[in-house]
């Protein structure tokens, strides 16, 4: 058995915790743009990790061709990966909406591998880190330390949560979205074009997985397939933090974020990926239908 | 004896012949065809018609696991350190599939509850939870490098031993196809189907339905711990990269595109993965004239046409390919 460091200083604490906000951040924007989806949709998307390292690989190609800075290149990436998106629902999950939840998830299945190989080929499978023009600088507040990067994440990350936030609840196009999400048939009979909303809303789910990849490839590296796991684990998340509740997912996030830095600096990297689920069936064990699930029949 | 009378009167349809003309073909294979290679993919083959017959068993009561590498890791892991122990190889094939029916149980108690996508969810998360189990408890397990697993048949040389495990690959394929066939036509079947295509109704009609799913769970782990206990004799080495994602997702993949749910369906998934893979290492020595990078680009290209595959077959027939090919060949009842 290894020895578990069991004091811990107070910087190397700090650190952890900040550490965790990062990687809390990323999973928020996912969490987030899933939970979307599911809540209009009723749709499982497994394959929503691909779409977050394309929106990595996007903003690097844009930052290595262009000569952009890598953070005005999320725009791009949204645009990019949200008409992927939007083009990924006509094609597929269009068609088997409302047939059964197996095909969903078999389809998504499926998509993983196609998203996965088609940018291992045009990417290869080397891991890839956008290079910020800001890599050198560190900022210290007492005995805080970090790079100007990871504040500019945290930055990002509130201001793109803050203007979909606005947009759910303050504009047309957000309350259609939530009429759909709460009650499809009543929504369609209102005059909403349902069908839109869909399609508006995975390709906005997508975009917010695009930011979520730029940040990931700015702050560690990204490979073609460090989507799939990060996916399931925003699953997780929008299970702990109820299904539907966008304040869920934040907290949950940011949450999750902060647990995985904890466990992989107490328990080791092995459990990195491990720690989330095991919570995930703990809180089933107990309640099968989530944290926060309603009674469904 | 439903099933009885239910063999007896296949007996005089032409597809039982064609079914005993390609055991014959099979069973004489290894005496034509002496090419280590050909023997080793037909090995593969049997190993993911087992494998996927297993996890069949599962979808056929409605529940999609995302993570059966656990339980075929499992297995393989129970034989292999039962017979580095006791050196009782048969035994610890049974040891093995009798310790991942034991978790499959215990996995189960918690799945049989939830929705599709949570148990989907939650089965993935256990095979990921088991990578950092053997990781971690590596003076068990040997950690990342491994265990090196003792022969089935230690005294012959490893030339004999690959048409050894043909027979031994082929059998237990055939009996796990047979074992599908049983449990479909019994009561347990029933139950199952019952199960799949409405859960309310089948509680209505005074099915069990948490017992049913745990059943279908318990038998499911059993025997995919049964199928990793061959294969682990087999490859004659594990880690933990035997719980890999790409482990759970095979079978998934190989069932959706023979037909969820049938007793074909693995057998026409799995011999239709053979023969892509096939067809794609025929063409390569073509593809590498394209250009250079094709070395690196070809394998992601094959992986690339399963996903558009099980996409395609997903979107245009959510059955798979058993119904058409039940139409075409008349072998219809």
């Amino acid at each position: 058995m290894k020895r578990l460091p069991l004091a811990i200083s107070l910087p190397t604490l700090i650190q952890i915790l900040i550490w965790g906000l990062i990687v809390g951040c990323i999973y928020v924007l996912l969490a987030s743009g899933l939970n979307l989806i599911f809540g209009v949709m009723k749709v499982v998307n497994f394959a929503h990790g691909e779409f977050m390292i394309m929106g990595g690989y996007v903003s690097y190609w844009v930052s290595i061709l262009e000569g952009l800075n890598p953070y005005l290149s999320i725009f791009v990436s949204m645009i990019i990966v949200g008409a992927v998106g939007i083009l990924t629902e006509r094609i597929c999950f269009h068609q088997v909406l409302g047939t059964s939840k197996l095909n969903e998830l078999i389809l998504s299945l499926g998509l993983i591998y196609v998203l996965q190989n088609a940018m291992s080929v045009l990417w290869t499978d080397y891991p890839v880190l956008i290079d910020s023009p800001f890599k050198n600088i560190i900022v210290e507040f007492g005995i805080v330390r970090m790079r100007l990067d990871w504040l500019i994440v945290i930055g990002i990350t509130v201001l793109v949560m803050a203007g979909f936030y606005i947009l759910i609840r303050k504009t047309k196009i957000g309350r259609a979205m939530r009429a759909t999400s709460q009650n499809r048939v009543a929504a369609m009979l209102m005059g909403i074009n349902v069908e839109r909303i869909n399609m508006f809303s995975f390709g906005l789910g997508t975009a917010l997985a695009a930011t979520a990849g730029t940040l990931l490839a700015i702050t560690t590296s990204i490979t073609p397939y460090a989507g799939e796991i990060p996916a399931l684990k925003a699953f997780t998340i929008i299970i702990l933090g109820g299904l539907g509740s966008p304040l869920g997912a934040v907290v949950g996030g940011l949450a999750y974020g902060l647990v995985e830095s904890c466990a992989v600096t107490i328990l080791g990297g092995t459990w990195r990926d491990a720690v989330g689920f095991a919570i995930l069936i703990l809180v089933l064990i107990v309640r099968p239908t989530g944290l926060f699930g309603e009674k469904e029949k | 004896m439903k099933i009885l009378t239910d063999l007896r009167t296949n007996v005089r349809k032409p597809r039982f012949y064609f079914l005993i003309l390609v055991l014959i073909v099979l069973l004489f294979i290894p005496f034509f065809q002496t090419s280590l290679y050909v023997i080793h993919v037909l090995i593969l083959m049997f190993f993911f018609i087992s494998y996927s017959s297993s996890w069949n068993l599962l979808a056929y009561s409605g529940q999609v696991s995302f993570g059966h590498a656990a339980f075929l890791g499992i297995g393989a892991y129970a034989t292999t350190l039962f017979t580095i122990q006791t050196s009782l190889s048969f035994l610890g094939i049974l040891m093995g599939a009798l310790v991942s029916a034991l978790v499959g149980f215990l996995i189960g108690l918690t799945c049989v509850r939830l929705r599709e996508w949570f148990l989907a969810l939650v089965t993935f998360g256990f095979s990921i939870i088991m990578i950092a189990l053997t990781i971690e408890f590596n003076w068990i397990t040997g950690g990342t490098l491994g265990l090196v697993v003792p022969k089935l048949f230690p005294t012959i040389s490893q030339y004999q031993y690959y048409f050894h495990y043909y027979y031994v690959m082929l059998a237990l394929a055939i009996f796990l196809v047979f074992v599908f066939y049983f449990i479909i036509k019994s009561k347990i079947g029933l139950a199952f189907a019952a199960i799949r295509e409405n859960e309310l109704e089948a509680k209505a009609t005074g099915i069990d339905v948490v017992k049913y799913r745990l059943l279908a769970f318990t038998i499911s782990a059993f025997f995919t711990g049964l199928t990793g206990a061959f294969y682990a004799h087999f490859i004659g080495y594990i880690n933990h990269q035997i719980y890999d994602p790409s482990n759970s997702f095979w079978p998934i993949i190989i069932t959706v595109i023979g037909g969820l749910a049938t007793i074909e369906g693995p057998v026409i998934g799995s011999v239709l993965r053979f023969f892509i893979l096939e067809f794609l290492r025929m063409i390569e020595p073509w593809v590498r004239t394209i250009g250079p990078g094709m070395i690196t680009i070809y394998p992601k290209v094959q992986l690339l046409l399963f996903g558009v595959i099980l996409v395609a077959v997903i979107i245009l027939m959510p059955k798979g390919i058993s119904p058409w090919l039940r139409k075409y060949l008349m072998l219809k009842r």
